[in-house]
């Protein structure tokens, strides 16, 4: 088990390598020089200024040697500073990430709530109308697009349960409960169409175990049904929703930038958009590595977590 | 009663012959035809093609037409899905926007097609250093979210349609690839193909004439799913602000104005987001009757 974790985190090594290749040539594939860009709003720039941020970039070296120098600044946790606020991106990003992470995990909890009963059931009752009419809902929380589920959201509550807006935002330590009433709706938005795609799986894998031969043998045994559910066949139809579930969570770290915009929280992903919008490109840089390791980190544990739970994963 | 015929029987035999006769598409179509999903899927698909190929004779008005005494009118006779802020028909403005829809859907699927599918069976087929840095390098795009990568890709372009499906479609790039290559590797095995060497054939050709057209199911599965994710994030990179630009008539520039007024006029977001449901719905239906009709083990 030891060495299976050793070779999949080596395995990681070329995949963060040519992240950081990819993210430091960011800078370098936008048409144009990056400080003009930058400075495209100011009126009136120094040469001071102009050779500060070409500095900064390190546009005065040759490429390999920008990359090194920048590689060797993120591998000690220095993200740079915004080109605008010249403030330290880490700081900024650390402050936005118990935004983000509350919001995914929220929503990761209700997905998982909702989408394994129901994938269950669904399976259980294969072929039924229940059956029909949770793989409809199923379809349709797939196609859905979450800011549009999100809108409604909001039209629906602002019509019938309008205690749930407010207009700053409140931390969770702040105040708890105010934090949770808030955080409803963008879970909802972002929960909703993960959960359909975690009981789809559920149901197709469950259909699949249903049909295998030790459900037979633990019926002929005279089990309860409710033991061969839940004990024989949910144990090993979990194991790939457990890969997708990880999957997921990441997905909802690095793609609540609209729902984070529509409610106005100040997570992860608006801090992103707001950089993309003001061509702050330092912040992007930062935050796209950031985003992208987290995620890269969490499949490398889900990895290991699917590992550690199928016997059949061979460690050799 | 039932009837049961030996493997080995002449009328199986019969039959066996006559399937391979037909050819993938003869096959493919009347799987495709008999299956009540797919046909439900294409058939919605179908119908939001038409609206997309009529939309200068099915649209009421001209979708750009400002009319600012009209602003905000709620669905009437006149106006059935209603007016926007600046009094331009809703209606009219949704079935142009199916147009953009499939424009960027072909056009991003496109270049994910096309890339993703050269990769996977380039590498899938010759294998060794190459495959490997090919699949090094999907991985490395596989470490983006969706969305973070196509977003990312915006932020060096530049906002508009045009870098909106480039995005999209080297999103779409590693599914292919994977998908593809996964395929290949199975189909490199069989007894055609050896064939297909021993006389000599040049590799090109076995993999365009010999390869390819075997590992064409999973790759229209895939097409349909990325049609449905294509529609997605277009909408969603509109409804940010970073890909169609206004006054184009996109949906999800449309949500993103509309969000703006959704006490007031509630219609300007729930026409454009039923449009999106309903073709990502189409494709996602499509994508999941043709698997089950190609892919018996995914029936159930």
């Amino acid at each position: 088990m030891i060495r299976y974790i050793i070779r999949r985190i080596i395995l990681v090594i070329p995949v963060l390598l040519g992240i950081s290749i990819f993210v430091f040539m960011l800078i370098h594939l936008i048409p144009g020089n990056v400080v003009d860009i930058i400075l495209g709003h100011e009126v009136h720039v120094s040469a001071e200024r102009y050779e500060e941020l070409r500095a900064m970039f390190g546009l005065d070296k040759p490429l390999l040697v920008q990359y090194f120098i920048w590689l060797s600044r993120v591998v000690r946790g220095d993200l740079g500073v915004s080109a605008l606020t010249n403030r330290p991106i880490m700081e900024d990003i650390l402050l936005r990430v118990p935004v983000t992470l509350e919001l995914s995990l929220l929503s990761f909890f209700l997905c998982v709530i909702t989408a394994i009963p129901l994938g269950i059931l669904s399976a259980y009752k294969s072929g039924s109308a229940a059956d029909a009419v949770a793989r409809v809902v199923g379809l349709l929380g797939l196609s859905v697009p979450n800011f549009w589920l999100a809108t409604m959201l909001v039209l629906v509550t602002s019509l019938y349960a309008r205690f749930l807006f407010r207009s700053s935002w409140v931390g969770l330590f702040e105040n708890p409960l105010e934090n949770l009433r808030l955080m409803i709706l963008p879970s909802l938005s972002l929960g909703l169409a993960n959960a359909a795609m975690i009981m789809r799986m559920t149901r197709a894998t469950m259909v699949e175990v249903m049909q295998q031969e030790y459900i037979m043998t633990a019926r002929a045994k005279g089990l309860r049904e409710k033991m061969v559910v839940l004990r024989h066949a949910l144990k090993n139809a979990l194991l790939p929703v457990v890969t997708l579930l990880g999957i997921r969570l990441g997905y909802m770290m690095g793609g609540a930038f609209i729902i984070e915009v529509i409610f106005s929280l100040p997570g992860l992903g608006t801090f992103l958009l707001q950089g993309i919008y003001q061509r702050d490109y330092p912040l992007v840089q930062g935050t796209v590595l950031f985003i992208a390791l987290f995620f890269v980190l969490i499949n490398l544990l889900v990895d290991l977590l699917y590992a550690y739970l199928d016997p059949k994963i061979s460690y050799n | 009663m039932t009837l049961s015929v030996a493997d080995d029987s002449p009328l199986v035999t019969q039959r066996k012959r006559a399937h391979r006769s037909r050819g993938f598409w003869a096959v493919f179509f009347s799987r495709m035809l008999r299956n009540r999903i797919s046909m439900a899927g294409a058939v919605l698909i179908l119908a939001v093609l038409l609206v997309a190929v009529l939309a200068p004779l099915l649209a009421p008005y001209d979708p750009d037409a400002v009319q600012i005494r009209e602003r905000l009118q709620p669905p009437s006779a006149a106006h059935i899905f209603g007016t926007d802020e600046l009094g331009r028909d809703i209606a009219s403005r949704v079935i142009y926007g199916a147009q953009i829809s499939f424009y960027v859907g072909l056009i991003s699927v496109g270049i994910g097609l096309g890339v993703g599918v050269l990769i996977g069976l380039i590498g899938g087929y010759l294998g060794g250093v190459l495959d490997a840095a090919f699949m090094l390098l999907m991985d490395i795009m596989f470490a983006f979210p969706t969305i973070l990568l196509a977003l990312t890709i915006v932020a060096i372009l530049g906002a508009g349609l045009p870098s909106a499906m480039i995005a999209i479609g080297i999103v779409n790039i590693p599914t292919f690839a994977r998908i593809t290559r996964g395929s290949v590797l199975s189909v490199r095995e069989k007894d055609y193909v050896d064939a297909a060497v021993v006389i000599g054939a040049k590799d090109w050709r076995i993999m365009l004439f010999h390869v390819l057209p075997n590992v064409m199911a999973p790759i229209i599965v895939q097409t349909s799913l990325g049609l449905s994710i294509a529609v997605l994030t277009e909408a969603s990179l509109s409804f940010l602000g970073l890909g169609a630009q206004p006054p184009t008539p996109s949906w999800g520039t449309m949500l993103y104005t509309g969000q703006r007024y959704i006490e007031e006029a509630p219609w300007l977001s729930i026409f454009p987001g039923v449009a999106i449901l309903l073709v990502v719905l189409g494709f996602n239906l499509l994508g999941d009757g043709l698997r089950e009709a190609l892919d018996p083990h995914m029936k159930g």
